[in-house]
């Protein structure tokens, strides 16, 4: 999308245009769903993460004072709500702990999918985000360095290092299976 | 299990990452093809990061966006109010003080201009509001002919006046008057004049210059003062 219509959009949107806040949310979901990703590490939280924040910049769009900066001004919103987020459910988890509940697992059984989502899960947050972002941003490295203002070599290695362990995990789990 | 060969591995990933130069790539791609393990390695690899396309690429991330577009129709959400509003505010602020800079500059050149640089027009105004020192209450017509037009006007009131003897009228020629008309109205006083008039010829006696011709005002009480005995004694 080039400037000027993001531009148009953020001051449509701005004004309580819908259908506007909708073409940037078809453009940025990827960018946000996987910022919120990388930090929640499991795929319906980051969705149910992802969804609240979209909804949270429509409210609070007005408040954007540069419409060309917005997508790290929602990108922003995504990694501070998926942080929040994140906070609350290891309290949760902590909480079920303490009453012998047992905690959301992922087991080797379940499906493919399931299976890379589990994986990334395990993942050190350190390499998961910067290789979900990786892959979230269309395969450019450089825009995750960007993202996360570190170089472009500290962020080759980590996505380098991030998808030997994914195979890794993804393996054991195969040969479980 | 494939374990790759140990200097491939990291070659293999960079491949896999799209990474590598080509010259690079074609010497591990010869590589991968007489190696099994790496081989192997290199097509689990590609499986993978298959798998993490398709499960971040776009098919599968529109039903989600459709569930956020549907979540965001369906929801009826008051935007807060946004910068761009208070940034008009600012703006307005801004253009309501550079405003009053300017108006207030304005007043003090226009203050400066009529204090220093045309002291005879400040006269003029003040001589409007409180009279001049010629007793004047409307201000002196700067245009020549509205003077000539208003002095044969006061001079016919004078000359009524005299006719009449009606000295009151003559007394206010005195403060209101043209000087022309003022001198006139004190020559005639000179001649019919009585003590009422006293205060109001020595008040204009007082204003008149030191230097110059001879004060027309003092003559007229000295006329006067010199007539009143004689007005007495035939009483």
């Amino acid at each position: 999308m080039d400037k000027s219509r993001q531009r148009q959009l953020v001051m449509a949107s701005a004004r309580g245009d819908k259908t506007a806040y909708a073409e940037l949310i078809r453009e940025y979901y990827g960018a946000v769903y996987g910022q919120c990703l990388a930090i929640v590490s499991h795929s319906q939280d980051a969705e149910d993460v992802a969804q609240d924040v979209l909804l949270k910049g429509y409210i609070k769009i007005g408040q954007l004072r540069d419409p060309d900066q917005f997508g790290p001004w929602i990108r922003k919103i995504a990694q501070n709500h998926a942080k929040t987020f994140l906070g609350g459910r290891k309290q949760q988890l902590e909480f079920n702990e303490q009453i012998n509940e047992p905690a959301i697992s992922h087991s080797a059984s379940q499906d493919d999918c399931e299976q890379l989502q589990w994986a990334i899960g395990k993942l050190p947050a350190e390499l998961r985000t910067p290789l979900v972002l990786y892959y979230f941003h269309g395969k450019t490295l450089r825009a995750v360095a960007e993202q996360l203002g570190a170089s472009l070599t500290d962020i080759h290695r980590k996505v380098r290092c991030g998808l030997t362990q994914l195979y890794q995990l993804m393996k054991e789990q195969g040969d479980k299976v | 299990m494939t374990h790759p060969c140990h200097e491939y591995e990291t070659k293999i990933i960079d491949m896999t990452l799209e990474m590598l130069e080509i010259s690079e790539q074609i010497s591990v791609l010869e590589h991968i093809d007489q190696c099994v393990e790496c081989k192997a390695y290199w097509e689990r690899l590609q499986a993978v990061e298959e798998q993490v396309e398709r499960w971040t690429g776009a098919e599968c991330m529109s039903d989600k966006v459709e569930k956020v577009i549907e979540k965001l129709n369906a929801t009826d959400l008051h935007q807060e109010p946004g910068v761009q509003n208070r940034q008009i505010g600012w703006t307005m602020g801004w253009k309501q003080i550079a405003a009053i800079f300017i108006i207030a500059v304005g007043v003090m050149l226009q203050a400066v201009y009529f204090v220093h640089i045309r002291p005879g027009l400040r006269n003029t105004i003040e001589e409007g509001l409180h009279g001049n020192s010629n007793g004047t209450t409307q201000p002196v017509p700067s245009n020549q002919a509205e003077y000539a037009k208003r002095l044969e006007r006061e001079k016919q009131q004078v000359e009524q006046a005299r006719t009449g003897g009606r000295m009151g009228q003559l007394e206010i020629m005195l403060d209101t008057g043209l000087p022309e008309t003022q001198i006139l109205a004190a020559n005639i006083l000179a001649d019919i004049g009585d003590d009422s008039v006293l205060d109001t010829l020595e008040k204009r006696s007082a204003k008149w210059p030191k230097y110059g011709t001879e004060n027309p005002f003092q003559k007229a009480i000295e006329a006067i003062q010199k007539r009143l005995p004689e007005t007495n004694t035939m009483q």
